[in-house]
């Protein structure tokens, strides 16, 4: 028996990407509905107006700075971190510059700040895909001192197998409110979490306080002038107990 | 060309018009394109399977979802009238005599997960699967978001639900 079809069917008709099991079944769906048929063929017209209206760019010569060797280049370059870490702060701080950001920031420079911090930062790193980053899991001792250096602390890195994580490697960022220590955890599937630090200049002791941004849940607190944010894409309940884990281990240090 | 550069440099242009179609403003959608590249060179080794496309597309996607937040939170959108002409086609499209001003400002007014899935799929040609890889979503999601916003861009082009409606003949 065939199954019936479906809006998939349909948009891969439109596309031409039909399976040839399915192109008769449609073709006949098709010529049974007109109406149906005429709406597919204006969809596929703006689909190719839209591919059409975007393709100038496609057709220009690359910047020569896109080179993957001219990248390299630049990475061999000492400053290349301080270049990375400005090009970081622009993608995931508040834009505006260090300047401005230390102007308007000081009254959210806390928890608040901290927190979207941590969301921003797991959008770009903990996509649901190998990522690019600088630290392998096997570094971890060399991330702890990179971290503790700029924070003028010791930083640890806690153990969330316990909860069902298991470290993933992890990078310095920057944030608008200065470095930060951004450390992956894997979980189960490709469920996976980040773990925000830094010091903090407000807030320098706060609760633990669960919030979501979008699909991206926080539980964030502040210890001893230390700032946490336990951010992933699952509800501020279920990262709670995993909060909580890193919070004990991170209270005896 | 050595293996890195053989498999990333082609896909750079189809990166870019990505980004195009995001901000409409050539100087972010490249910065935003560097910084993805940047991070695909410093990240290579940590490249799981083969396929690069929708991994650098998904790096890409991320920097551009996160540079529009910013963009809302600062209040700034490039009018479609301001965006440089060299780098969106503006001669009428032939078939059914659609405008490209119209189609893109159609296109603005889908949700951003609706367009996401149109411009990877129409517009980058990204297989179904690549899609929901580089959204990290399920197959069937990118199916139905596709689905809808087909269906919107097509109402809203025969409401002439945009700013600018063409004359009636």
């Amino acid at each position: 028996m065939t199954s019936p079809v479906g809006d998939d069917d349909l948009m891969a008709w439109i596309d031409g990407r039909l399976s040839p099991e399915r192109q008769p079944v449609v073709a006949a769906f098709l010529s049974a509905h007109p109406d149906v048929r005429m709406r597919l063929i204006n969809q596929g017209e703006q689909a190719r107006a839209l591919a059409a209206a975007f393709a100038p760019v496609a057709a220009q010569p690359i910047p020569a700075a896109m080179r993957i060797d001219a990248i390299r280049e630049r990475r061999r370059r000492p400053g290349w971190h301080a270049a990375l870490a400005a090009s970081l702060l622009l993608a995931v701080g508040y834009g505006g510059g260090w300047m401005s950001a230390r102007q308007f920031m000081p009254a959210s420079a806390g928890i608040k700040s901290l927190e979207q911090e941590a969301t921003d930062n797991y959008r770009v790193f903990a996509i649901d895909m190998p990522l690019p980053g600088e630290m392998r899991p096997d570094n971890g001792a060399g991330l702890i001192r990179a971290a503790s250096v700029r924070f003028g602390r010791r930083v640890a890195i806690p153990d969330l197998r316990r909860s069902g994580y298991r470290y993933a490697g992890g990078q310095l960022v920057a944030t608008p409110h200065g470095p930060a220590a951004l450390f992956f955890y894997n979980g189960a599937g490709s469920t996976s979490v980040a773990l925000l630090t830094r010091p903090m200049k407000i807030d320098k002791s706060a609760p633990m306080a669960g919030t979501r941004d979008g699909d991206v849940g926080r539980v964030s607190w502040a210890l001893n002038g230390m700032g946490y944010s336990v951010v992933g894409a699952r509800s501020p309940e279920a990262l709670h107990p995993i909060a909580e884990e890193a919070q004990r281990q991170l209270s005896r240090t | 060309m050595d293996a890195l550069a053989a498999a990333i440099e082609p896909l750079i242009p189809g990166l870019r018009r990505y980004a195009l179609a995001w901000t409409r403003d050539a100087a972010a959608a490249d910065d935003l394109v560097q910084d993805c590249l940047e991070r695909a060179v410093a990240g290579w080794w940590r490249r799981r399977g083969d396929n690069v496309r929708p991994w650098l597309y998904a790096i890409l996607h991320n920097l551009l979802v996160d540079h529009g937040r910013r963009q809302k939170r600062r209040g700034g959108m490039v009018p479609i009238e301001d965006v440089d002409e060299a780098m969106i086609g503006v001669a009428p499209a032939q078939e059914a005599g659609l405008r490209h001003g119209d189609v893109l400002r159609a296109l603005d007014a889908l949700p951003v997960e609706q367009r996401a899935v149109l411009l990877l799929v129409s517009v980058e040609d990204l297989s179904y699967a690549e899609a929901a890889a580089v959204l990290a979503i399920p197959i069937g999601t990118v199916m139905s978001r596709i689905s809808r916003g087909r269906g919107r861009l097509s109402a809203m082009l025969a409401a002439g639900d945009q700013p600018q409606v063409r004359s009636a003949k």
